[in-house]
């Protein structure tokens, strides 16, 4: 009924029918375009690698800064508050972190890990609960003082908060 | 019937037509970026090369510890290989510890190459270690790494600045740096001085005075000691603030200790009469000076004599313990001799012993050189004198030319020795 009125029409009508069904057929395909172009979840992968990246660049700023070497050699208790007044300088508040070191001992070539102390800005169980984390490590061998020649472990793992 | 009405219509229909055709052109390039999405995601970030730079650089710290522990070693015993031995302790716990700090990753790590080396005697003293390491992670599916790491601290005494400032002390430019990099605080606590006591053949330790700062890692240290103008050993021992590295050098003149080894002597040109050549071991040598050459011939200067200091007393040269004496001589003929011709010169070695009052003894007869063309000409006296140089002897090399050639003999120009005579082995006199 509908096509014997549009093959019935003159020919205005039918051209006009043919150019909304031509930019019915051109909107569809930008948006499927677009939706192809832009993944929904990439902001999940890229949050993991970029915690992973601002992980690393704090290890290593902490190391190659001799942060790191100070607060191993800082003698009394200020180190680990030392430290973690040096960590939340560099990172965002709404990332939260928990930086551990261990000490490598060695007994006669096997090696065990010993935690000389651990920092954080969340409690323990919060930090548990929060989804997407992220966890980076590195090896430092103190230079100097009583610890030097001593090698550490140093963990760092990093959540984004809700 | 309907058709054909719709094919008449044509305008339109070409509206239609290019909106589908640019719906697939959209659309393939839209899935081909989609496609290229889904695959950049499929390589997922891994932190590779962090954790292999981290490695590596922790590395670095570690050799720098290794270092600092050997050369405390080597400062307490002078032996080079239990120096060694301490610094590779270090290595080998570091490595143990970081294979396992990176388990999870599956870290396969080996030290493939190292050494320790300490170079304390001479104005140049240096301690060095260098060390390959190589690094797989299996997790990632990263193998092949080889890492290289070196640490090395020079001391370099400048020798021409060393001066007797007054009646008690002692001035002179020194050089520290770290890896190529210059140490700009050192301070007296942590450099030792020590001037040679030849009476007691022991080190004294020296009172720094002074000690400024140059800048380039130079500075200018003045020391109190009672010294002889002409005589004169020191070194220095310096400990590195950073690190604890400890580096040693040590400058001779006009003495002689163990390390001046006077069973070879070089024609040359000495240190404290640039104009003066002499038969001197090798440390005493100034390349800084000009080359010295010798023209011989039968009408202008037949023969050329070149003599040594005194020998120290305490070091004599026991000839019995080599089976031969050589001279080299490195010889410009002229003009160059026809074939089955050749020049002819002839090299006699012997001493005087001042103190005797003795005569002259010769150390073997005349030794004749046969040369066909320049170069360095070497020959061996197995029939010589067998007996002892005392100590406080002069020995004297004659060289005399016997054909008619004109020869050109080189000593020694600012950087090689070309002439030398090798006597055997020199001893302390204790």
């Amino acid at each position: 009924m509908c096509v014997k009125r549009i093959l019935g029409a003159d020919k205005g009508q039918v051209r006009m029918f043919e150019a909304v069904i031509a930019a019915i057929i051109i909107f569809s395909v930008f948006s499927a375009s677009i939706f192809l172009m832009y993944p929904s979840r990439t902001w999940v992968l890229h949050e993991k690698e970029d915690l992973d990246r601002l992980g690393y660049n704090i290890l290593h700023s902490l190391i190659e800064t001799d942060a790191i070497e100070y607060v191993l050699t800082e003698s009394g208790g200020n180190a680990a508050y030392k430290l973690k007044m040096l960590i939340e300088e560099i990172i965002s508040p709404s990332i939260y972190y928990n930086l551990t070191i261990f000490k490598c001992e060695d007994n006669g070539g096997v090696v065990t890990l010993r935690s000389n102390f651990n920092v954080s800005n969340i409690s323990p169980d919060e930090f548990g609960r929060l989804p997407e984390k992220s966890s980076t490590m590195a090896i430092y061998t103190s230079r100097s003082g009583e610890n030097g020649g001593e090698t550490y472990y140093i963990i760092l793992v990093l959540a984004k908060g809700r | 019937m309907g058709m054909r009405r719709i094919l008449r219509n044509n305008g339109g229909q070409i509206i239609l037509a290019l909106a589908i055709v640019m719906s697939i052109v959209i659309l393939s390039v839209a899935f081909s970026i989609y496609q290229m999405n889904a695959g950049r995601q499929l390589l997922k970030y891994e932190p590779v090369k962090e954790i292999v730079l981290a490695a590596t650089s922790d590395f670095d710290r570690t050799l720098t510890v290794a270092l600092r522990d050997a050369s405390l070693e080597f400062d307490e015993t002078y032996d080079e290989n239990n120096a060694s031995i301490k610094g590779e302790s270090v290595l080998q716990k570091w490595m143990r510890s970081a294979v396992m700090a990176f388990s999870h990753l599956g870290a396969k790590m080996e030290i493939m190459e190292r050494e320790f080396k300490f170079n304390w005697n001479t104005p140049i003293g240096f301690s060095l270690t260098y060390a390959y390491f190589s690094m797989d992670l299996e997790t990632y599916g990263f193998r092949g790494w080889i890492g290289r790491s070196d640490k090395v601290v020079v001391l370099r005494i400048f020798n021409g600045t060393v001066r007797k400032t007054g009646d008690n002390s002692v001035t002179l430019v020194f050089n520290i740096v770290d890896n190529g990099k210059p140490v700009p605080n050192l301070i007296p606590g942590l450099l030792n001085v020590y001037v040679w006591n030849r009476n007691q053949s022991k080190w004294d330790s020296a009172e720094i005075v002074n000690m400024k700062y140059l800048g380039g890692g130079n500075y200018s240290l003045t020391f109190s000691s009672i010294v002889n103008e002409y005589e004169l050993g020191l070194k220095l021992r310096a400990v590195t603030p950073k690190d604890g590295i400890i580096v040693s050098a040590c400058y001779f003149r006009g003495i002689n200790l163990n390390e001046v080894d006077w069973g070879t002597l070089y024609l040359s040109v000495g240190e404290e009469d640039p104009n003066q050549e002499y038969l001197l071991p090798y440390s005493l040598v100034s390349f800084k000076t000009r080359q010295a050459t010798w023209v011989i011939s039968k009408q202008k200067h037949t023969y050329r004599e070149i003599a040594s200091p005194p020998i120290p007393e305490y070091i004599y040269i026991d000839m019995r313990e080599t089976e031969s004496v050589n001279i080299s001589i490195y010889v410009q003929p002229s003009p160059v001799p026809k074939p089955g011709k050749p020049a002819i010169f002839n090299v006699t070695l012997f001493f005087y012993n001042p103190s005797s009052g003795g005569n002259e003894s010769i150390i073997f007869e005349p030794v004749q050189f046969k040369i066909t063309g320049q170069g360095t000409y070497t020959e061996r006296v197995s029939d010589h004198y067998r007996g002892i140089i005392p100590n406080g002897s002069i020995v004297y090399m004659r060289v005399t030319v016997i054909s008619d050639h004109t020869l050109h003999i080189i000593l020694n120009d600012n950087e090689r020795l070309y002439s030398w005579v090798e006597l055997g082995k020199a001893y302390y006199s204790q």
